[in-house]
């Protein structure tokens, strides 16, 4: 317990989150039907698809705003913590250092302020934009264009 | 049939167990089915009602460990065309709205709604969020049961449990067994079935994560129709619904 502790402390100081400590952090693998009925014109493997797993240790640094070890419950800036957006924030690793435009992250850094462009909000981090999106399961923020 | 005949012989033998298992003989009880079927056609003849659901749901983390997590959702249903659904859990606070022309998604939490357009009856609203959007409408069994589109083909056995009762309500217990769930439903006895309990457990993962909802019914809400119009708290932004991943891979 105590390695794992240290392993997750020197991580943060090494991506230079200082202030926040991501504790050890379990994913989902699954979870269970609530529904007994689908959709017929659906391909029920989707559902199966979506679970697949997603190495942990990959995105340590993306939950930056994470205070609990168990990516279950969210906390700040995302409402909802789902394998599928766990596996499309691999990806967010780049936001630490650049953005990369179409890139997808649960959450975005802290100091971001809201701004309506033609009626949408969107997240303004600095130089970088990011178009918030309300999915099935959870919202997600996708890397953008200023759009002004 | 030969094995049948071969079993009963040695059931005869064994004397005093023949009843109880002779009960269990057909793995689909034609009477659970018809009491599936009995709740659903009485689900369809309602024209409003509202329902406070009490869920639980588990997470199986990646070394197995199961996590439950607990929640409400309140639904009030005007049908065809009218939906409510508030939703409040450990995971996420959503509210969906549907006035039988558009369909509002907002997430409480970060104070983002998003909008779009909506077909004309429940049901297809259904489909239409599940196929293009990944969004199951909560507690969607409810509009499914009982509808032209719903069959129990997917059932592969059904038994009725015995009598049951939930938090005060007398029901009978039913069990079905399909390909991927197992599931029980404890139907209200009377003239009004109304399903008042429900367990889902999944079968796909070892760790059979379980679902499990408590209805609470009222038949007899009053509400008028801008409980179905959606008015933005101050400060939501406008965001969008995100492209289920099927439809984004151009299926």
């Amino acid at each position: 317990m105590n390695r794992t502790i240290r392993i997750s402390l020197s991580i943060a100081l090494a991506l230079g989150v200082l202030g926040s400590l991501p504790a050890q952090a379990k994913n989902v693998r699954s979870s269970g039907r609530a529904n007994v009925n689908h959709n017929k014109n659906v391909n029920v493997n989707r559902n199966v698809n979506k679970n697949v797993n997603v190495n942990t240790h990959r995105h340590v640094d993306v939950d930056v705003h994470h205070h609990g070890g168990y990516r279950g419950g969210g906390c700040c800036y995302h409402d909802n913590y789902h394998p599928i957006a766990t596996a499309a924030a691999v990806t967010a690793t780049a936001m630490v250092t650049s953005a990369i435009i179409g890139s997808i992250v649960n959450t975005v850094p802290s100091g971001c302020s809201t701004v309506i462009v033609n009626g949408f909000a969107y997240q303004q981090c600095g130089s970088t934009w990011y178009q918030p999106q309300i999915a099935g399961s959870s919202t997600t923020y996708i890397v953008v264009n200023p759009p002004r | 049939m030969r094995r049948l005949s071969r079993t009963l012989a040695a059931l005869a033998v064994a004397g005093a167990a023949v009843p109880a298992l002779a009960q269990q003989a057909p793995a689909v009880e034609p009477g659970a089915i018809a009491a599936l079927q009995g709740m659903g056609a009485y689900l369809r003849t309602l024209k409003s009602f509202q329902v406070d659901v009490a869920t639980t749901d588990e997470d199986v983390l990646d070394d197995g460990q199961k996590i439950q997590y607990s929640g409400t959702t309140s639904i009030l249903a005007r049908m065809p065309n009218g939906l409510r659904a508030e939703v409040a859990n450990d995971r996420r606070e959503r509210m969906y709205l549907y006035d039988g022309k558009s369909f509002t998604l907002f997430a409480k939490r970060l104070n983002f709604y998003a909008v779009v357009p909506a077909p004309p009856t429940v049901g297809q609203l259904a489909d239409t969020l599940d196929e293009k959007y990944d969004v199951t409408v909560p507690i969607v069994d409810l509009f499914r049961w009982g509808t032209p589109g719903w069959s129990t083909d997917d059932i592969k056995g059904a038994m009725d449990v015995g009598p049951s009762t939930v938090e005060g309500v007398t029901c009978q217990q039913y069990a079905f067994r399909q390909d991927d769930i197992d599931w029980q439903i404890w139907i209200q006895k009377g003239d009004h079935p109304l399903p008042r309990r429900l367990v889902i457990t999944t079968k796909s993962d070892e760790g059979r994560p379980q679902h499990t909802a408590e209805y609470t019914w009222n038949l007899a809400p009053s509400f008028n129709d801008a409980a179905f119009v959606f008015d933005p708290p101050a400060g939501a932004g406008k965001v969008v619904l995100a492209k289920a991943p099927a439809a984004t891979a151009g299926k």
